[in-house]
């Protein structure tokens, strides 16, 4: 009996203890390294997603890969600063996010741990990065020294959800004049025209100043490429796939052309050249400007603004058109990030587990866990694909917040703006369907479609070619003083100060002062890297 | 004392007194701005109705602000203030006496020493390596220490140490007084004014720091305040990465509203603290010269 | 009785009968000197550390403008290249375009937005109801709280063509939208005049608080001589401070090549670019570019060197001229 007993007491004990083991097996089997180890990642932080230290992500990576993950957010408008002044003097974090143009300056000098060296370490990592041709530029001497944020294929691949630049109208006045959506620059014109002679007090087209660039070379930036050129130093398939300097040539002509015939008949903002955002804003949700070239992305929250001046009112984007040389084109913005890009420092003391957790970034758990949180916890897997817990998202509905789908991906860690170097950005977009009323959902879809259907759109080539350290020097320079020549002079042709064809003579002075070196410098690199 | 007053200097009094007021609106106007526009709706705002009173009041914004860890910002800045400032005024003063007293035999040297930093600096990368090597990155002392000494200000209380009449020196160097009890028995009552603006801009100025300690602070529990403020009010003007179609959610709080109500936190201390001040500006402080 | 007077490089020894001289070795008048500034030195030992420690320990940087920096070898290791960023500095002539502008518009700030603190305190001085004067100086200093990006905010606003100050200038019949914000004749006005308004009230807490140390038995002396107010004035007040005025207008000529470049960007476009366009912005713009720190020491060395000159000068004609002095 008692040897039975015994046998009995010692099964159950073995069963007790048993999955305990299995568990922990199964633990220890993600853990990336067998000590705790502290990785400091730097980034720069928007204000309008605060990256917290403690979020679900953080504390679950913990538990999963058995890394303590320390974000040092910088503020994003001095990030530059802090950047540069910690990789001059050798006192780099674990992982910390540079620019393209970083990673030619510091990679020739060691700075950088070199990934294609360890690429069998890094399976994953190569796998995302090789399969887009384009990649190849970012490498400096052949070599890979930096790892691209990039987009993980998916459902929110969409047009509408990447976005761009693209012309955004008032499309109940279309409706209320009777007027078709134009669908060359020359009808937008007349279209416009109907705009003015009905509403002698508003604003048809008005622009805003970039981040760091004056507002009249941000009109340049958003409208160029439609017009048949380019604000700065871009690639043109039409011209037979080269690189150019838009301003330095003939096509740029059209460009101020049109700009000027609008500004003339009253149909550009007079003060288009000393826009800011608040006043582009306030004139777009106010209902005194019509139509804008920009980010599509705002559309929705100036309809906020003027459906509470009259509910008709409505800004939508419309297709690309067609410009006067015939072309319809139009840049989306990129699909990737090719200028955030993940480096490890060279004299990191943790770069087996730092090359490990890069790598498991850019798996397919990786960027599940860095877009949408704990599995079990705030997402689930609905037909193998990642889906908030309605749970969670209802939480945050109910804030009542007018930023919801940032709070989300504040508190869950995840998202574009926290550490994400394979980003799904499905987070933000199931929060923001979950807010739309059915009448949005389907408002969304309607445009969904009418730019899936645009063939004018286009990704752009968003990675500049490959230089050594000695023409990029040279580059700059001559970039510096091409660009004064050119700067100064476009305000007068639009508003009509020179007549058009005098611009002849910027062309030749900024040729003379470099540009066509500048060009000739860009594709010698671009066809080197081709192997042309 | 009767003050007999002619016709021009009333006219004087009323010509100073308008001037003055009309001083008052242009200045206040601007910060009565930004405080309506914090307190008002943000669709509002952005639709630019705002602009003698607030429309459709709402704290929103403030709770934007206040959420999260304001308070510890709150606490770091006033710690590095009150620290900062103090060791301002100490070394400041210790810099400033020797080189105010004329028969100082190493007057001409350091002073020469002084001013020759005024105008060389090595640059940001040298200074953040010394900082390093002494191991304050990420501690308060890279706040308080290299800004020890602001050369500009050192030079004006010295200025206004060198103004104290020698007579008054003498008499003390003559009961027996060294050169520490006369700086804090004599020169520094005697100089009350100044060092109240000086502690008045160290103040400021440590409140308003932004760069060094963006620079040289790596745990976001030490930020300061200005960290956060400041970062809301730049964060406006980098829109490109904009949000994607949004839904439907109003508007209250939004990058103009914060932006105000980040110029709103960063002035009003300044407010609470300037007309303690403002007292050592009373004339006559000079004690009664020496007379015969 | 034994007295002994101290005589440019002897002493004077007189013991009651006759007069001995004794001559000091450099040594020993060194040694006295120490002696007597004993507690002195002690007192600059801090300020001293400070001082070579945080400016002239780091000083080594300067030399990176004729070095072409590897951060791994650090500034010290990195190889020299001598005056290649210094001749890309002076032969660049868009360069002294720029250069120009900087001294420009801080002449004209040293004439317009240096008088402008000295005046208000005099007129704040005036004021006999303390309350007003009070209310007054608070409010005179509040907008240089206001970060440039919300002043210059506001005044894109009201000088738009579509602005408060285009539709009173209409009303009046002053004429069409004057375009205040492109063209480049009105430029340095806007700039200098919301400057004085920005730190106008700031700047003069400090005159303020001299004139606050003017002693009082002085003006009430002059009273009774039947001295006026403009009188005392110009014979009391403004010599009293005088000294605080020469020190501050000296230490604001080793600014003359110091604009910031965050208003100026923001105020700056295509248009008025030519007069706008000052060092600070040129070098921010190449450090977009890239992170070329040879160049942008090469630049800021060149900004000591001027201002060291127009330092320099001004102390010297103030020494001859008054009795203070910045050395």
């Amino acid at each position: 009996m008692k040897k039975v007993v015994s046998l009995l007491l010692a099964v159950v004990l073995l069963a007790g203890v048993l999955p305990v083991m299995a568990a922990a097996e199964e633990t220890s089997s993600t853990w990336l390294s067998d000590e705790l180890v502290e990785i400091h990642v730097m980034r720069e932080e928007n204000a309008s997603q605060v990256i917290q230290s403690d979020s679900v992500k953080i504390q679950y990576i913990e538990k999963l890969l058995n890394i303590k993950l320390v974000v040092e957010a910088v503020p994003a408008a001095s990030y530059a600063d802090k950047k540069q002044v910690l990789i001059a003097t050798d006192n780099m974090p674990d992982l910390i996010k540079v620019t393209a143009d970083d990673v030619r300056t510091y990679a020739r000098d060691g700075m950088f741990v070199c990934l294609s060296d360890y690429r069998d370490q890094l399976p994953n990592f190569f796998a995302a990065y090789e399969s887009k041709e384009s990649n190849m530029m970012l490498n400096v001497d052949g070599k890979c020294y930096a790892a691209p944020t990039l987009r993980r294929p998916s459902e929110n691949d969409s047009r509408f959800l990447i976005g761009g630049q693209l012309p955004v109208i008032r499309i109940d006045l279309l409706e209320k004049y009777g007027l078709e959506v134009p669908t060359t620059f020359d009808e937008l014109y007349d279209v416009l025209m109907v705009f003015k002679e009905n509403n002698p007090d508003c604003i048809p087209l008005t622009n805003r100043k970039g981040g760091s660039t004056t507002a009249t070379q941000k009109l340049l930036d958003t409208m160029a490429y439609s017009l048949g050129s380019g604000s700065t130093m871009y690639y043109d398939e039409d011209l037979g796939g080269v690189w150019v300097y838009g301003p330095a040539n003939e096509n740029f002509k059209e460009v101020l052309r049109y700009l000027n015939k609008l500004y003339e008949a009253g149909l550009l903002d007079p003060d288009y050249a000393t826009n800011t955002v608040d006043l582009w804003k306030e004139k777009m949700s106010s209902g005194k400007a019509l139509m804008y070239f920009d980010n599509n992305g705002f559309a929705s929250q100036f309809n906020i603004a003027l459906q509470t001046i009259d509910p008709s009112y409505e800004l939508q984007v419309i297709p690309t058109m067609t410009n006067s040389l015939g072309q319809t084109r139009n840049f989306m913005y990129s699909m990737d990030w090719t200028d955030q890009l993940w480096a490890i420092p060279a004299s990191t003391e943790n770069l087996d587990v730092c090359l490990k957790f890069l790598d498991w970034c850019y798996s397919d758990e990786g960027a599940d866990v860095n877009g949408y949180g704990e599995p079990g916890v705030t997402f689930e897997y609905v037909d193998g694909k990642p889906r908030i817990l309605e749970s969670v998202l209802e939480k945050y509905a109910a804030s009542g917040s007018s930023t919801a789908y940032y709070d989300i991906q504040s508190d869950l860690g995840v998202g574009l703006l926290d550490l994400a170097p394979y980003v799904d950005i499905g987070c933000q977009v199931q929060m923001q369907n979950y807010l739309m009323t059915a009448e949005e959902l389907e408002k969304y879809e309607y445009v969904s479609a009418l730019l899936e259907a645009d063939e004018g759109l286009r990704q752009p080539v968003s990675v500049n070619p490959p230089l050594t350290a000695e023409q990029t020097e040279r580059y700059n320079e001559l970039k510096t003083a091409v660009v004064n020549i050119c700067s100064q002079e476009w305000d007068k042709y639009i508003m009509g100060v020179e007549p058009i064809d005098n611009y002849d003579n910027v062309i030749a002075a900024a040729r003379e002062a470099g540009a066509t070196e500048m060009e000739q410098i860009y594709n010698d690199a671009w066809n080197a890297a081709l192997g042309k | 004392m009767v003050k007999t007053r002619s016709t021009g200097e009333k006219l004087f009094n009323i010509i100073n007194g308008a001037v003055l007021f009309f001083v008052i609106l242009v200045a206040v106007y601007p910060l009565y701005y930004m405080t309506i526009i914090s307190i008002s709706h943000g669709l509002e705002v952005m639709k630019g109705n705002v602009v003698w009173v607030p429309k459709l009041a709402t704290l929103d914004t403030y709770k934007t602000i206040v959420k999260g860890d304001l308070f510890m910002y709150m606490k770091n800045t006033v710690v590095y203030t009150v620290v900062g400032t103090a060791i301002n005024l100490f070394m400041c003063c210790l810099c400033a006496y020797p080189l105010s007293r004329r028969t100082f035999s190493g007057r001409k040297v350091f002073t020469t020493i002084i001013v020759v930093t005024m105008f060389f600096s090595g640059g940001m990368i040298p200074l953040y390596l010394v900082i390093n090597s002494l191991g304050m990155i990420d501690t308060i002392w890279s706040l308080v220490l290299p800004v020890a000494i602001n050369t500009y200000n050192m030079i004006i209380i010295r200025t206004s140490f060198q103004a104290i009449p020698d007579s008054l020196v003498e008499s003390m160097q003559l009961d027996g007084a060294n050169d520490f009890t006369i700086l804090m028995r004599l020169v520094i009552p005697l100089s009350k004014a100044v060092l109240a603006t000086m502690l008045l801009f160290f103040a400021v100025s440590h409140w308003n720091s932004y760069f060094e300690p963006m620079l040289y602070l790596n745990s976001k529990s030490r930020y300061p305040l200005q960290i956060m403020l400041r970062n809301m009010l730049i964060s406006g003007l980098f829109t490109e990465e904009s949000s994607v179609a949004g839904g439907a959610v109003s508007f209250s709080v939004t990058d103009a509203t914060l932006r105000a109500a980040a110029i709103m936190v960063t002035t009003l201390p300044i407010l609470v603290v300037y007309p303690f001040v403002q007292r050592y500006f009373v004339k006559g402080i000079m004690i009664g010269s020496l007379k015969g | 009785m034994r007295y002994t007077v101290k005589v440019g490089n002897g002493m004077i020894g007189l013991n009651g009968k006759g007069v001995t001289v004794h001559r000091l070795s450099r040594k020993q008048r060194f040694l006295r000197a120490l002696n007597r500034d004993k507690y002195l030195y002690l007192m600059f030992i801090l300020p001293l550390a400070y001082y070579l420690v945080f400016c002239y320990l780091p000083m080594y940087g300067v030399t990176l403008a004729f070095k072409t920096f590897k951060p791994r070898l650090g500034i010290l290791g990195s190889p020299w290249i001598g005056m290649k960023y210094i001749n890309m500095i002076v032969r660049d002539s868009y360069f002294w375009q720029v250069f120009r502008n900087t001294i420009v518009l801080n002449l004209l700030n040293l004439l317009f937005a240096f008088p402008a603190p000295i005046i208000l305190a005099l007129l704040l001085n005036e004021v006999k109801k303390t309350g007003y004067k009070r209310v007054v100086q608070t409010a005179s200093y509040l907008p240089h709280f206001l970060s440039s990006v919300v002043v210059v905010g506001m005044m894109i606003s009201f000088l738009n063509s579509e602005g408060i100050v285009n539709r009173m200038l209409g009303i009046m019949g002053l004429g069409g939208p004057y375009a205040f914000l492109t063209q480049p004749q009105y430029f340095r006005p806007l700039y200098i005049l919301s400057g004085i308004w920005q730190n106008c009230g700031w700047s003069s807490i400090i005159y303020l608080a001299a004139l606050s140390s003017l002693d009082v038995e002085l003006y009430e002396a002059a009273h009774i001589d039947g001295a006026n107010r403009w009188q005392q004035m110009l014979h009391i007040t403004i010599p009293g401070i005088l000294p605080t005025i020469i020190i501050l207008l000296i230490l604001e000529m080793g600014h003359i090549m110091n604009v910031s470049y965050q208003k100026i960007l923001l105020l700056m476009n295509g248009s008025n670019q030519s007069v706008s366009d000052v060092i600070s912005t040129y070098v921010y713009r190449r450090g977009i570019n890239e992170a070329d720190f040879s160049y942008a020491t090469g630049v800021g060395l060149f900004q000591s060197l001027v201002s060291l000159l127009f330092v320099s000068a001004t102390n010297m004609i103030s020494r001859k001229c008054t009795d203070t002095s910045l050395w």
